[in-house]
């Protein structure tokens, strides 16, 4: 009867995890956080490799007018 | 008596115009057939200028790197052919060429921003600048992929037909974003680079 409980309350939490972690409030604030830096380049943005080189290329597109 | 010394005559005739014709016709003699393919394989290609097409030019100059070397003092950047804004790409490619000497990548990302006319002195933002030094900006950056994919190409790493396909992708965005092009139309196309990129360098070993 016990096990049964603990598992009861592993499931709740797991699925409540899964719930909070997709639900779309987090998206928001992702992006939210991505659109502020999304178009404004800074001088500590590395173009080391060439996929930073890509990104770097995609944010300056972003600040065009 | 003449009836007769004719076809004597004829005869030997043919006999000797059919060895003539055979000596000629021959491929047994590999020295002469040297000598006449040396000056097809040899000849060098004066200029990839006379290349009809966009693509033609730029394989042309990865096939032969010493015609690209002389092109790249004497001809125009490919990017800056549109009369609209040949004499400010020009000055870009001619201040920005110190940039690319530059060993250091966050010095050499400073220089590109300095010549795009790009300052963050007095809390300025990339935002905040003007387009055209914006504009400038990303078409050090795509000069930079450029080279990077010319490296590969000549490294070994991709063929001259992968390399070829993609600098003509950038090649085509760079002059869309200097003739000041809808931001949506120039996105497109970097996407469609972007793709392609991905898919040639997945093979690729670093």
């Amino acid at each position: 009867m016990k096990i049964l409980m603990w598992v009861v309350v592993a499931i709740v939490i797991v699925g409540g995890l899964v719930w909070f972690m997709s639900s779309p409030e987090t998206d928001n604030s992702n992006s939210e956080a991505n659109s502020e830096y999304r178009g404004e380049i800074t001088e500590s943005s590395s173009i080391q490799s060439d996929e930073q080189v890509l990104a770097e290329i995609d944010n300056a597109i972003e600040g065009l007018e | 008596m003449i009836k007769k010394v004719y076809p004597l005559l004829i005869i030997p005739l043919l006999i000797l115009t059919s060895f003539v014709i055979a000596a000629g016709s021959s491929s047994g003699n590999a020295e002469d057939r040297e000598v006449e393919r040396i000056p097809s394989t040899t000849s060098e290609i004066e200029s990839c200028e006379t290349q009809e097409t966009l693509r033609d030019r730029i394989k042309c100059r990865m096939e032969n790197p010493s015609v690209a070397y002389r092109e790249a003092y004497q001809a125009v950047e490919e990017a800056c052919r549109d009369n609209r804004y040949k004499e400010r790409c020009e000055n870009l490619y001619k201040n920005s060429a110190k940039c690319y000497n530059e060993d250091n990548l966050s010095e050499r990302k400073r220089c590109f921003l300095n010549e795009s006319g790009i300052s963050f002195n007095a809390q300025g933002t990339f935002r905040a600048a003007p387009d055209e030094n914006k504009r400038n900006y990303v078409v050090l950056l795509l000069y930079e992929l450029q080279e990077r994919i010319e490296d590969m190409q000549s490294d070994g790493n991709i063929t001259v037909d992968q390399a070829t396909s993609l600098v003509e992708k950038i090649v085509e965005i760079k002059r869309m974003i200097l003739a000041k092009e809808p931001r949506s139309e120039i996105v497109v196309k970097i996407n469609e680079f972007k793709q392609e990129y991905r898919t040639v360098l997945t093979g690729v070993k670093k």
